[in-house]
């Protein structure tokens, strides 16, 4: 299956749920620093894994990435990606300023951070099937982008080619931060959730 | 001075509440980085309150706050976890959790919440 088989309708309910996941992710995040985060509307959009290394600013681009597998009815991976900056800014940003690198606290601040995120958009996946999630613990890397998403893509053993992209960028006044979420579903298997999503909406 | 244990994976989480805890009074007694460390370390410190995270390796939250109050059935446990799903919510308390707390909180929340069950 590819992203030319989704109806419209599915496609935009698949938006949705990006919406309110990264919607409550930005609510949280905006709590952690303590500071008005304002989110750009999130693009939401399918996209090949081909055409993944190149919008986050090209393979050899240094990012963070947090991903983990979410549990339930439907399995998929949920993978958060920064940029080494933003990674930077937030690590500063929630260490109040001790901390810039990429240490053993370091990298504990992203995991947290990319953990709240995962779970953000689970709780609105959640809410909108009924269905219930749980996560396993997530796991950081930090490399170049294409190594990274390698790895996992191999480890997810896709079967399909099209992955969820919620890409936000997000603003306040101390940090800059940008981020990406990939949902990397099985589709046959998610389709079930579009499925439901997809009745609901027509009652 | 009450005891706390916190239990969390993550090193930062469980420094943010580490900090906001010993501000505010309270001694912690141990850290547990997963849910059988968690067990143990009830057992050994039987400290007043705990902070329980859900999603850890080796043995989740849920798994832990049920181990746990099988040893001590007055065990207060106050679950502090991302994952707010309801149906996770009610699963914990059923468990035996006394509380729950979503990620990220107010130091506020935390407090309000233990202070219930001293």
């Amino acid at each position: 299956m590819d992203k030319n088989s989704l109806k419209p309708e599915q496609i935009d309910i698949l938006k949705e749920i990006g919406n309110i996941g990264m919607g409550n992710a930005t609510t949280s995040l905006s709590k952690m620093l303590e500071e008005k985060i304002k989110m750009d509307v999130p693009e939401v959009s399918l996209i090949s894994l081909s055409e993944v290394p190149e919008l986050v600013g090209g393979p050899e681009k240094p990012v963070a990435v947090v991903f983990s597998k979410a549990l339930g009815e439907v399995s998929f991976f949920i993978i958060f990606l920064m940029p080494e900056h933003s990674a930077l800014n937030i690590i500063k940003a929630l260490t109040d300023g001790e901390t810039n690198e990429f240490c053993y606290m370091g990298r504990s601040v992203i995991r947290e951070v990319g953990n709240i995120v995962g779970a953000a958009y689970l709780s609105a996946l959640s809410f909108l099937t009924n269905y219930t999630f749980k996560q396993t613990p997530p796991i950081l890397a930090i490399d170049m982008a294409g190594a990274i998403l390698g790895t996992i893509f191999a480890e997810a053993d896709l079967a399909d080619d099209t992955l969820l992209l919620i890409k936000t960028i997000l603003n306040t006044e101390l940090t800059d931060f940008e981020g990406y979420l990939f949902i990397v579903p099985n589709w046959e298997k998610f389709k079930s959730i579009v499925e439901i999503l997809g009745l609901e909406l027509e009652e | 001075m009450a005891t706390i244990l916190i239990v969390d994976d993550t090193a930062f989480m469980r420094m943010t509440l580490k900090n906001i805890l010993e501000k505010n009074g309270y001694e912690v007694v141990g850290e547990a980085e997963d849910g059988v460390q968690a067990i143990e370390k009830y057992k050994e410190f039987s400290p007043a309150l705990v902070t329980m995270d859900i999603t850890m390796p080796n043995l989740d939250g849920i798994s832990a706050i049920k181990e746990i109050v099988k040893h001590d059935a007055d065990a207060k446990i106050v679950v502090c976890s991302a994952m707010g799903q309801k149906s996770l919510v009610i699963e914990a308390l059923n468990a035996g959790a006394k509380d729950f707390i979503v990620k990220p909180f107010q130091p506020d929340r935390v407090l309000d919440s233990l202070k219930k069950f001293q």
